[in-house]
């Protein structure tokens, strides 16, 4: 039986860490740099593969929900623009609901969905409901980046990563 | 006013066409010399991805470089790489030569070769930071620039070489982060360090740019206008569109938002574009700066977009009291505007202030969500392990520019 993607990384992690590393002492600083930098790439790789696939779900869930509220909102003004939304988020749907989709589908309709409420965006500019989308926006936005910030967590930018919430994914 | 929205594939992004380039160009207007570095990136992005350059080509490309500016021939010896810093190559060397004139006694200087590589998070022009480099000598300490290649005649892409500059860029104890971010100089340090930060930029503020006749290829801003302001607002949401991974809608809400409330310029200045802690070199003993790097941002403009680059979280950490907030690892944000206003004479306008923390915050989050996603991604780079870990950083840039879009505009 194959190793795992997750135990494979692993392996290469410990080559470089144990054997790679101590063999460079002495190497130019940014040789040096990059070696750890790899070495905490794939920590975050490890850490993150056997996830992936539900995280990508939460996130076209996310997006979804973000987009069926935009539509509430364009619809009576819009109702061009809210049918190719709607056709985005049946798109999107259907991935979701097809439990064996991996996260390659997942992440193209979170794409895909997220194109298209930007370009909602800049269509409503100035237009009456600028005002509630972009509330819309604002508001939807929170979970989500709270929940990219978590996913991230292994490269260690957040000061405070106790302030964030429970993962959802 | 309406504008078409544009929309392009992850295929023509990888691939851009001159149809695509054109289109993007005629929607987000710029200054002509970003316009030209922007639009050189996208065709560069056509080509093969970033090949290691060995030193020796370096060697070879600086030795020619500097012959034809010299008009004799100069020595290049004992070149190494130099580290340091997210986007630029940069080969340290030194130079057995007989000054600019070439009637001076033979001397040995050390440079350093400052060259992009095929993509970069900051792409940026080299040509431009020769000429603030030439503008702020004698003002504010920096490297001494001598040749520039813009055009990469000689060497393998556009590169300039400059004056190696003596210091330190971190204390030699501490922790260490990516590019000096969040830098903690320790209190000693920071004492020391702390008033020479607020009046080397006082110095460079007060300024006038219109005097700077070598910064040619940098377009002027007009005071009572915010012409400039919108001009570089478009660069940004250009990189948007060009780099991007994926959309964020919540990035055109905040672009749409910086169009509309521009403010004009009261006074225009040059601005550094990359005033922080980790971007300056220091003598540890006496605390003095010895020189600011990373001119590459610099633009004619509004002073108030340094002062808040200077005081983002991203450059902040706690002090040993574990109650204040240093800006930049100096002091209190409200306490650097205050030593700033005492400083230069100039007024900080708390408008302009929210204005553009919010415009920096979202300028982070083009250059890790879209710039550095993208070089690391398209293998553009000579360290794209490095670029894309500093693209993480984007995550929690833009929730910090959520955050503070919503306390500004409330």
């Amino acid at each position: 039986m194959n190793q795992s993607f997750e135990t494979q990384v692993r392996i290469a992690i410990r080559a470089l860490s144990d054997v790679i590393a101590p063999a460079l002492a002495g190497a130019d600083k940014h040789v040096v740099e990059q070696l750890q930098l790899t070495i905490a790439t794939l920590g975050f790789v490890a850490d993150r593969i056997p996830e992936a696939t539900r995280f990508a779900r939460l996130e076209l869930s996310s997006c979804l929900a973000l987009a069926e509220r935009a539509r509430a909102i364009v619809q009576p003004s819009l109702p061009a623009e809210s049918e190719v939304l709607a056709a985005g988020i049946s798109v999107g749907e259907e991935v979701l609901a097809l439990c064996v989709r991996d996260a390659a589908d997942c992440e193209v309709a979170s794409r895909h969905l997220r194109e298209q409420l930007a370009a909602l965006v800049a269509t409503t500019h100035g237009s009456p409901c600028e005002r509630d989308l972009t509330a819309a926006i604002l508001d939807g936005s929170e979970a989500m980046l709270a929940q990219a910030r978590l996913w991230a967590l292994p490269f260690g930018f957040e000061l405070t990563p106790e302030a964030l919430p429970a993962p959802a994914w | 006013m309406s504008h078409p929205v544009l929309s392009f594939t992850e295929a023509q992004r990888r691939h851009p066409d001159e149809a695509m380039i054109a289109r993007i160009r005629d929607r987000y207007p710029t200054e002509p010399e970003i316009d030209a570095v922007l639009t050189r990136k996208m065709r560069r992005r056509r080509g093969d991805p970033y090949k290691a350059v060995p030193i020796e080509r370096l060697v070879a490309g600086v030795t020619a470089m500097i012959g034809e500016e010299l008009g004799y021939e100069a020595q290049v010896s004992n070149a190494r790489w130099l580290s340091g810093g997210a986007s630029k190559l940069q080969m340290v060397f030194d130079l057995a030569w007989r000054g600019l004139d070439g009637q001076a006694p033979e001397s040995v200087e050390t440079l350093v070769l400052r060259m992009e590589p095929a993509a970069s998070v900051t792409e940026s022009s080299r040509r431009r930071e020769f000429e603030v480099l030439n503008a702020v000598q004698g003002v504010i300490p920096a490297p001494r620039p001598y040749w520039v290649d813009p055009e990469a005649r000689h060497l393998p892409y556009p590169g300039m070489v400059y004056a190696f500059a003596q210091g330190a860029a971190k204390p030699s104890v501490g922790v260490e982060k990516v590019s000096g971010l969040g830098q903690n100089y320790g209190p000693e340090l920071r004492v020391k360090l702390a008033p020479h930060f607020v009046s080397l930029l006082a110095r460079l503020h007060t300024v006038d740019p219109g005097e700077c006749t070598a910064m040619v290829s940098f377009m002027q801003a007009q005071a009572g206008s915010n012409a400039s302001v919108i001009r570089q607002v478009n660069a940004y949401r250009r990189i948007w569109e060009e780099d991007r991974i994926e959309e964020e809608p919540l990035l055109e809400v905040v672009y749409q938002w910086l169009i509309a409330h521009a403010p004009p310029v009261d006074r225009p200045s040059i601005v550094h574009g990359d005033y922080r802690s980790g971007n300056f070199l220091f003598d540890e003993a006496s605390g003095a700066i010895t020189a600011w790097l990373d001119w590459e941002g610099a633009v004619i403009g509004d002073r108030h977009q340094d002062l808040t680059y200077a005081t983002l979280p991203t450059f902040q950490h706690l002090s040993e009291d574990g109650r204040s907030v240093l800006a930049s690892g100096m002091m209190p944000k409200d306490d650097f505007y205050a030593a700033y206003v005492a400083a230069s004479g100039l007024p900080v306008d708390p408008v302009r202030i929210r204005y553009f923390e919010i415009f920096n915050r979202y300028l982070v989050c083009v250059l890790t969500l879209a710039a550095s996603a993208r070089a690391s991604l398209q293998a553009g780079t000579h360290q794209d392990v490095l670029v894309n870990f500093v693209s993480q950083m984007g995550h929690t840039a833009i929730a910090d520019l959520r955050e503070r879009f919503l306390e500004v505009t409330r």
